[in-house]
């Protein structure tokens, strides 16, 4: 090829020419250009909110201490042996714990097939329980909420499958055990 | 110039480094929220799914610890994760919730918008290895719309009025190179 490759400015300026159509090399370096033209603009709005950042940063928090929580009771666990069927529970209750911290979870099969869940975050020592993120993760669904003043939250409207619960304290995450509602939805 | 790799980055979060873990969120967040977007999710689904990913990513990054395995990894779970919201939010069919998750049957404009995804994230990429002058040079030739004046950008980086074309090319220059040596494939 006897002419002179375009410059990358020579391409984002529109030049046109004989050479730019038999070359490849400048065909390449026009096709990340005209990438970059068309998503560009775009950038700004694939930017996600900052506080949602900074909260997604909190799950690293506390030198990423991730707490892992026991289950200390679980109402279905005598009955199960018991050989109750799956599909007459109506309510399962949980308590959790890691350190200091209690993590009491209530679920209740509601009129539409549906379970309601209510918890309530406790401490032995002064740690904070209010105003604390709570995420629900189920299937590939995530619901978020924060506790009140007592500790408390509650997520509506649940399908019947199994959950994850992460609360996000200052000191660090906590994950508690998965756990589901036996039984049909 | 060059931020650690992942798989490094993915160790130092796991020994406990809560910068390494917040550098992990920064390099990839616009990418995670850009999937949900280019899904047409509403603003407050693009939200969930960003939160979701990142719960995910945080509890399996003892497995992604080969390199280069998370952005792929990233891309799978947002692109599973937005599909499925858009289905839901289409059929309006609340049973569906119960039902566990499973990678999306993708068709031919699903596998574009997969393929502007990496392409974005590789400009991303060859954005931070440019100097902030450059950084910003191009920015404001791509991103910033309307287009600034020459003038106006010359000022701005402190510029002569005849420096900034000098600086313009090779600032371009430099971009597509990089993106070359990353692989750039049109
Ligand atoms: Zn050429």
């Amino acid at each position: 090829m006897m002419e002179e490759h375009l410059s990358a400015a020579q391409l984002y300026d529109g030049e046109r020419n004989g050479h730019l159509e038999a070359c490849a090399e400048c065909g390449r370096r026009l096709s990340w250009i005209r990438v970059m033209r068309e998503g560009g603009s775009d950038e700004h709005r694939n930017e996600p909110p900052d506080d949602l950042v900074k909260q997604v940063v909190r799950l690293g928090a506390s030198k990423m201490r991730w707490l892992a929580a026991k289950i200390v009771f679980d109402s279905l666990a005598p009955r199960l042996n018991e050989g109750v069927r799956d599909s007459d529970l109506r309510a399962r209750h949980l308590i959790c714990r890691a350190g200091t911290l209690d993590f009491n979870v209530d679920l209740q099969r509601t009129k539409d097939y549906r379970f309601q869940m209510i918890g309530q975050v406790t401490a032995k020592t002064t740690e904070r329980v209010d105003g604390v993120e709570v995420w629900v993760q189920f299937n590939d669904r995530l619901r978020t909420t924060r506790t009140d003043e007592f500790g408390e939250f509650v997520f509506p409207r649940l399908p019947a499958t199994e959950y994850r619960i992460t609360i996000l304290l200052d000191q660090g995450s906590v994950m508690l055990p998965p756990f589901a509602m036996p039984g049909r939805g | 110039m060059n931020p650690p790799p992942d798989s490094e980055l993915i160790d130092a979060c796991l020994a406990g480094s809560v910068e390494a873990w917040e550098m992990l969120v920064r390099k990839y967040k616009r990418l995670v929220f850009s999937i949900p977007r280019k899904w047409r999710l509403s603003h407050e689904d693009a939200m969930e799914v960003f939160q979701s990913v990142w719960l995910d990513c945080f509890r399996e990054l003892h497995s992604l610890r080969n390199i280069d395995r998370l952005q792929p990894w990233l891309i799978r779970i947002a692109v599973r994760k937005s599909h499925r919201l858009s289905q839901e939010s289409r059929s309006l069919l609340a049973a569906r919730l119960g039902t566990p998750p499973e990678d999306a049957v993708l068709d031919n404009t699903h596998r574009e918008l997969i393929r502007r995804v990496e392409l974005e994230q590789l400009v991303r990429t060859a954005m931070s290895q440019l100097t902030p002058r450059c950084q910003e040079v191009i920015r404001a030739l791509f991103f910033e719309d309307p287009l600034p004046s020459y003038a106006a950008l010359a000022e701005r980086l402190g510029l002569s009025g005849n420096s900034i074309g000098f600086t313009r090319d090779r600032c371009l220059e430099r971009l597509g190179t990089i993106l070359e040596d990353l692989g750039y494939e049109s």
